[in-house]
């Protein structure tokens, strides 16, 4: 086990900066997700940190020592590629003994480190067959045993439950972690899917255009996201955004086209702190609704709105309004749903909502 | 229903003249390499008559037929390994390694491919001339393998960059370094490319004439194509002969198709040789 840090890392490939002066710090065992659409940079980092890449600029380290310059065999790192990367012509059991053999791990070690491997990741009956023999999900399980079975230092994961269909990325996606935790390795996992990292993170990193926006953990992005990307990359359903200008006469307040809210103090720093005139609000799905008990308590923030479109979850529903002109997406559960059409009293609930500068 | 039956009966009927077609000359060498002088003459297209041995006898008494065979197959074997060692090392390094003038190299080397070798045929004579290799079995196998290359190239790294590289970074990772993963991850992967390239170099090979002729002076370097053309007299020619030698050169490039025909079709279909 060890930790890993970046410094100041900087990859450049002829014009392009796939990786902007990028810095962390992954603590031992930890389960460290790097997200963000795709291009943003997130392959680039993982092949600095295995080896696969040289660094433009800055070090890497692995457990404090700098690995510039070690070759990615001498790295005791195991990588999961977003394609599997299996060997075609080896079976099961030699592409996860393959890295031991190199290693010159005696035999019995060998046989001994893939049949368990193999039992926890249940394809022991599967240790003959060669790669083309097996499913996707197969195929992704003895990726990992051929990681697992080195027993590294540090995993480096790339997207790999992308290929996976619906079902079983989220069955993958529980497994994963539960492995992860059991054995304790220090781990960066890349995905572009944020349910993936909410879900899987200890801390997430959120990359755009091969710069950070903000590394926390799941729970504080989602409350306190640092940026307008992060709001709206975070979250099942995206954050809404609305334009508005803070106002302070005697009561600190947004306008916007159509809408007119006194908001808290705390709202009104966090406005302040931009710098700017021209905002956005930013409110969640799940933070515009009919709680009556909010309504109550603050009248001002109900807003009268004509629902559009009603997409029923089952649990909860999804309706679309505007305001202004700015489309506005409410998360409601319940029963009392309103039918496309009607008008409703939404209430926003603004000690939950955030204040970024407009782009 | 009727219509497919019909579909399948004319392509077996195609593929069944085909093979005919192909098989008819065999047929007629080996049978022709039984038959006397005079039933050749006679009956040039016939069954044998009289079944007659004479041909292989000749083939043995008159010329060091043994001598000729060996040159041939150390000759072909010599090249092919030369050419397919060569032609991996640089697909490799094409197809995998960026480095300042990756392209320049390969273009450079694929352009050995609209070079025929009898323009720089004098300048080779003089050259292994010179370097005291005239008369010299290497000769043929240096030109062989130069003539080669080109192609094989073409071939095997047109097959290696379809491989994914994950491959062999998974293999460094693995705990490879470049020659290892080379040997177990790429090499095995590589088979369908390099029987494909070993029988399109195979053939030309096993039956040039021109180049065994012009470098090639004492008898006991000759190979077959070379030394099959002694009974071709001036008055006279020993067709038994002729046959029982062709039909026995025959046998080593049939072998070899066999052995790797499996392959060679992979390598076909599988996007080795689409360009
Ligand atoms: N070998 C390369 N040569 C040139 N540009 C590259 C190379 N690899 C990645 N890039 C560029 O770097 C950026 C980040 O790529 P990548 O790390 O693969 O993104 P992600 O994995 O987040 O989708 C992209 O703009 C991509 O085009
Ligand atoms: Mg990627």
């Amino acid at each position: 086990m060890a930790c890993v840090e970046l410094r100041n890392v900087w990859k450049v490939f002829g014009e392009t900066v796939a990786v902007r002066d990028f810095n962390l710090r992954i603590d031992e065992g930890e389960l460290m997700v790097v997200v963000g659409p795709s291009g943003c940079g997130k392959t680039t980092i993982l092949r600095m940190v295995a080896g696969l890449e040289d660094v433009s600029r800055g070090g890497i380290y692995i457990g404090g020592r700098q690995v510039n310059d070690v070759l990615a065999r001498d790295r005791n790192i195991a990588m999961v590629f977003q394609n599997y990367a299996l060997y075609p012509h080896m079976n099961v059991f030699d592409n996860m003994a393959f890295g031991l053999k190199n290693r010159k791990v005696p035999r019995e070690e060998t046989r001994r480190r893939v049949g368990e491997a193999a039992r926890v990741l249940g394809i022991d009956h599967l240790l003959g067959r060669k790669p083309k023999a097996l499913s996707g999900g197969q195929r992704q399980r003895v990726a990992l045993g051929r990681a697992m079975v080195r027993e590294p230092q540090v995993f480096l994961m790339d997207e790999p439950l992308s290929n996976l269909d619906a079902r079983l990325r989220v069955q993958m996606r529980v497994e994963l972690a539960r492995l992860q935790r059991r054995l304790g390795v220090t781990t960066i996992y890349v995905t572009h899917d944020q349910v993936e990292a909410m879900t899987m993170g200890h801390r997430i990193v959120i990359m755009n255009g091969g710069i950070v926006q903000q590394i926390d953990t799941p729970m504080r992005l989602y409350e306190r996201p640092a940026n307008l990307f992060v709001a709206g990359f975070i979250g099942s359903t995206p954050m809404n955004f609305i334009p508005v200008t803070l106002e302070r006469h005697d009561e600190p307040a947004l306008r916007g086209e159509g809408l007119y809210f006194p908001i808290p103090p705390e709202l009104v720093e966090s406005g302040l702190k931009t710098g700017k005139e021209r905002l956005v609000l930013g409110v969640r799905p799940e933070d515009i609704g009919l709680d009556p008990e909010l309504a109550r308590q603050h009248p001002e923030w109900i807003c009268r709105v004509g629902a559009e479109v009603v997409e029923s979850l089952g649990a909860e529903s999804l309706v679309y309004f505007t305001i202004g002109r700015t489309a506005v997406t409410a998360r409601l559960a319940g029963v009392n749903i309103p039918r496309p059409g009607e008008t409703v009293p939404l209430v926003f609930n603004l000690n939950r909502a955030h204040l970024f500068a407009r782009e | 229903m009727f219509a497919r039956r019909v579909g399948k009966v004319l392509l077996y009927g195609v593929l069944l003249w085909q093979t005919g077609l192909v098989l008819y000359p065999l047929f007629i060498m080996v049978t022709t390499s039984f038959k006397t002088s005079f039933g050749i003459i006679s009956d040039p297209f016939g069954w044998p008559r009289k079944v007659s041995f004479r041909g292989y006898g000749d083939v043995f008494s008159l010329v060091n037929f043994a001598v000729y065979y060996r040159n041939s197959i150390l000759v072909t074997a010599a090249s092919l390994i030369m050419i397919l060692a060569l032609s991996v090392l640089a697909a490799y390094g094409l197809s995998r390694f960026s480095f300042k003038g990756n392209r320049t190299v390969y273009f450079y080397i694929l352009a050995g491919m609209m070079i025929p070798v009898r323009l720089a045929i004098v300048s080779l004579f003089h050259l292994f001339l010179n370097i005291g290799l005239f008369n010299n079995l290497l000769s043929l196998i240096l030109i062989r393998a130069a003539m080669g290359i080109p192609f094989s190239v073409f071939i095997i790294t047109g097959f290696f960059s379809e491989l994914p590289k994950e491959l062999g970074e998974a293999a460094e990772i693995d705990g490879c370094n470049s020659w290892r993963a080379l040997l177990y991850v790429y090499l095995p992967l590589l088979r369908p490319a390099i029987a494909t390239a070993a029988i399109f170099d195979f053939i030309p090979i096993w039956n040039d004439f021109y180049i065994p002729l012009i470098f090639i002076r004492s008898d006991h370097l000759k190979t077959l194509p070379l030394g099959i053309a002694t009974f071709y007299g001036q008055f006279q020619t020993n067709w038994p002969a002729v046959f029982a030698a062709l039909t026995m050169a025959v046998i080593p490039p049939l072998v070899f198709y066999v052995f790797l025909s499996r392959q060679f079709i992979k390598g076909l279909t599988s996007g080795a040789v689409k360009g």
